[in-house]
């Protein structure tokens, strides 16, 4: 027996051994390969300044998932590293003004129909073909083209059609005048791309490298679906270069193991972290923390066509009886949102600071008891399992106990919860209120509000998923629809708020977002836009 | 021997069919749909339609199914709805590297788990056997996600011996597929301890024992062969609980495997996915216990297969 055990023993301690040298073998040759694969890429990159010896040629950026797709048009996509690969008319830059991207400049007619882009001249695809008006068109063509489903954008459907002036001229006629024209033209499904593409590949852009041809500063050059995307910079790029040769967008799903491959120094940026890490890591060395604010908003909203939930008393009751501070300050902290001071996002055109809503039991109680409720009821919530929203609805079950209202949960899985909103009937539908997260595309209060808020006109919910109506709501919205006086716009949306957060609430809107990305200390111009898109052409990484 | 091998993999063959016809059936009968889903709340319900009618999924669900087994049996597995990618090209390239997880980890799990076993069985009742009792619980009772967690700040950020992301060497292998044998270790080691002590009170040994026979050859000839039945079924089934259980290890440690592809499917109801993922890894469960059963026969040359 005891030799057994000393077999044992001796076993394992070779296999520790074996362990320890195959351990030093990796990190003594790490050294050695990693730099003979930087001899060539430090000369090749010699052309632009910051490829220089100090800067390392490779950028890694560690995410939870994939791209569905690699197809602006398409409802599959997210739109974080779209732009990389392609351009679009306009967009906004990192402080969310709009820029010229493909286009020079542009003008609005006197009827406020006809909108007119100049495009840049020599702007070049990646593959060496230089982008023309035609290509705008057959973008525009192929995106508003509503018979397939794909490619079906709510936010677009006002542009009647795409014409082509000259090579490098194009107009956008509206059906009619549009405040939000060149807010929507930001966002991502004007994307534009290549019309020889488009003919070839149809339905199939953007599943695969070979069927991506962008103007952006990088090229897709491998992609495996699920582990990790690699770009190289695209050297004719019309704002030039790109700063760091190669970008690798690593897919790694679980958080702590982003932050972990993050302080291990195998990625250099990490996104979406648990709040709980991006506090840790804010002290650690070598390390820092860049949270900027998106125009996401965190809401519950209300089942307008439920008997009780109706009653707009019962609405503001509810509204009155939840404490916005304790929920962010308890599960939000600074990094993950404040709580809201608008229907709208302070960043989204057209929001009004109407402050945060307090809390006022006494007053929560009245309405109640004006209402006839005095003795509280049951209201079950629909919550989908995102942004801790079962913590917050376990807070808010202690909040509304306290006014008599006994609050049910019913956690969903998210397709569930899809299903559920898209389409339904009200008798379908059986929750009080639903939780919702809720940030326009186009950074624009017609998105963020008419399209969401104003009186549906079938039996089925669409996008006013409660069913919320209110006639002088309808009237201000859609007026400030087809207003281009952005003052005038201002004005009528203010209005609105009022009426929408306060008034005859839509819901409770609990807190605004930001988009936190953690990152080595060494990573240098780090800019975002407001819509989670990150400027990556611009960053570089010191050695 | 050859006859019984033939008639195990012929019995294979009704056996996946109610299999695909089971998993087909859940899988629509879970609430959500696709299309939907994927193509969000903001596109009107005419919409969602047009294209469920597009994709075929309006069909009645008889329907659909022999048109997905026609499709299987030309070794069509069908696209994705979400990405548009063949299902058997994702699958080829997925599967790989959990097969390398699994067979990995048990491997581990059964070097490990039976040498335990033996030494807890020769020292029964006694300190190590009670130790080596009190590792397995905990090997079974440590989540692998946890443990995964934990071998990862220890290894990777803090000796910076092994990477944390994905499976691209041999060096990336180690440490997941050390989590997922580790997690397996327990069964492994008590059923052979149990075994093995079920043996060694019986007759033969005892008179082996008498005849002065070294305890070693006891242990190891005569003892764990008539022992290695059990444990070897225990062996084959865990290897299908690890091929389950990579999806966490693969979520973990990054890697792109086959687990990652079924539950994104299901959250995203991506039925051909779904289906074609179940299928081969029932396929695989299925063949590897086939071939567990037949290698009986050379473990235990008593066992004859007619």
């Amino acid at each position: 027996m005891k030799r057994l055990l000393t077999l044992v023993m001796a076993l394992a301690m070779t296999a520790s051994l074996a362990a320890c040298s195959g351990g030093n073998d990796s990190s003594s040759s790490a050294p050695a390969s990693s730099g003979a694969a930087s001899t060539p890429a430090s000369s090749d990159g010699a052309a632009a300044p910051a490829d220089s010896a100090d800067y390392k040629d490779t950028l890694i950026l560690g995410t939870a998932s994939d791209q569905d797709i690699m197809d602006g048009q398409n409802n599959v996509t997210n739109d974080k590293i779209l732009r990389t690969v392609y351009s679009q008319l306009i967009r906004r830059n990192a402080d969310s003004v709009i820029e010229g991207d493909l286009a020079e400049s542009w003008e609005v007619s006197e009827d406020e129909l006809t909108w007119t882009f100049h495009l840049k001249k020599g702007v070049k695809f990646h593959n060496g073909k230089e982008l023309t008006a035609k290509d705008v068109k057959a973008s525009y063509d192929r995106l508003l083209n509503a018979d397939d489903p794909q490619r079906y954008t709510a936010t677009m459907n006002y542009i009647d059609r795409c014409e082509m002036v000259d090579d490098y001229t194009v107009q956008l006629i509206t059906k009619q005048p549009s405040g939000p024209m060149l807010a929507s033209l930001c966002a991502r499904a004007n994307l534009i791309l290549d019309a020889d593409y488009i003919e070839k590949y149809g339905r199939d852009i953007g599943t695969k490298p070979e069927t991506i041809n962008g103007t952006g500063p990088y090229k897709l050059v491998e992609w495996n679906k699920d582990e990790e995307m690699v770009f190289e910079r695209f050297d004719d790029y019309f704002r030039g270069p790109a700063a760091t040769k190669n970008l690798i967008i690593q897919i790694i799903p679980e958080a702590n193991s982003r932050a972990i491959a993050l302080e291990s120094g195998e990625i250099d940026i990490a996104d979406g972290l648990n709040g709980e890490d991006v506090a840790r890591l804010d002290g650690t060395d070598g390390i820092k923390v860049e949270a900027r604010e998106s125009n996401g908003q965190h809401l519950y909203q209300f089942n307008c066509k439920d008997p009780i939930i109706a009653d707009t008393r019962v609405r503001q009751a509810i509204s009155y009886a939840i404490d916005r501070h304790v929920i962010c300050e308890t599960l939000f902290g600074d990094y993950e949102g404040t709580p809201c001071t608008a229907p709208l996002h302070p960043l989204t055109f057209g929001y009004t600071d109407l402050g945060v809503i307090e809390r006022d039991v006494e007053k929560a109680k009245s309405l109640l008891a004006e209402a006839g409720y005095a003795d509280g009821f049951d209201l079950t919530v629909m919550t989908g399992n995102y942004a801790k929203s079962t913590q917050v609805c376990e807070i808010m079950k202690e909040q509304l106990a306290e006014v008599g209202i006994n609050l049910i949960l019913d956690v969903v899985e998210n397709a569930t919860f899809k299903a559920n909103l898209n389409g339904v009937t009200p008798d379908q539908f059986k929750w009080g209120m639903f939780n919702m997260g809720a940030g326009p595309g186009s950074v624009d209060a017609d998105e963020g509000l008419r399209r969401l808020y104003t009186t549906p006109t079938g039996e089925t919910n669409e996008n006013n998923y409660g069913w919320y109506s209110n006639a002088k709501v309808d009237e201000l919205l859609n007026a400030a629809a087809i207003t281009t006086d952005s003052e005038e716009r201002l004005k009528l949306y203010a209005e609105a708020q009022q009426i929408l957060y306060i008034d005859d609430p839509v819901g409770i809107w609990l807190n605004d977002r930001k988009n936190i990305y953690v990152m080595s200390d060494k990573v240098e111009n780090f800019s975002v836009e407001v819509k989670n898109i990150v400027f990556f052409e611009n960053i570089s990484v010191r050695k | 021997m050859l006859k019984y091998a033939v008639k195990r993999i012929l019995q294979l063959i009704p056996m996946l069919l109610i299999l695909s016809v089971i998993v087909f059936s859940i899988v629509h009968l879970i609430p959500g749909d696709p299309v939907s889903n994927m193509l969000g709340p903001d596109v009107p319900s005419e919409m969602v339609e047009a294209e469920k009618e597009r994709l075929g999924l309006n069909d009645p669900l008889p329907v659909q199914y022999i048109n997905y087994m026609k499709g299987l049996f030309t070794g069509d597995m069908g696209t994705s709805i979400v990405t548009g990618k063949p299902v058997a090209e994702e699958l080829a390239k997925r599967y790989p590297p959990t097969l390398i997880l699994a067979v990995g980890g048990t491997v581990v799990a059964a070097l490990i788990g039976v040498l335990f076993g033996i030494i807890a069985a020769v020292n029964h009742n006694k300190f190590v056997d009670n130790l080596l009792m009190v590792l397995s619980l905990t090997s079974v009772s440590t989540p692998s996600f946890f443990l995964a967690l934990i071998l990862m700040l220890v290894f990777c950020l803090q000796l910076k011996w092994l990477p944390s992301i994905g499976l691209k060497s041999p060096l990336h292998a180690i440490l997941p597929v050390f989590t997922l044998g580790i997690t397996a270790v327990g069964f492994i080691t008590r059923t052979t301890r149990s075994a093995m002590l079920d043996v060694i009170n019986q007759d033969y040994i005892r008179t082996s024992r008498s005849r002065g026979v070294p305890k070693r050859v006891i242990t190891y000839v005569h003892a764990f062969r008539n022992a290695l039945i059990p444990v070897t079924t225990a062996v084959g089934l865990r290897f299908g609980s690890l091929l389950a259980g990579a999806t966490l290890v693969e979520t973990v440690f990054s890697i792109p495997g086959v687990g990652r592809f079924l539950v994104d499917g299901v959250l995203k109801r991506d039925y051909p996915v779904v289906q074609g993922t179940i299928l081969v890894l029932a396929v695989t469960f299925v063949v590897v216990n086939t071939v567990i059963d037949l290698l009986y026969a050379a473990v235990d040359p008593r066992i004859k297969y007619d």
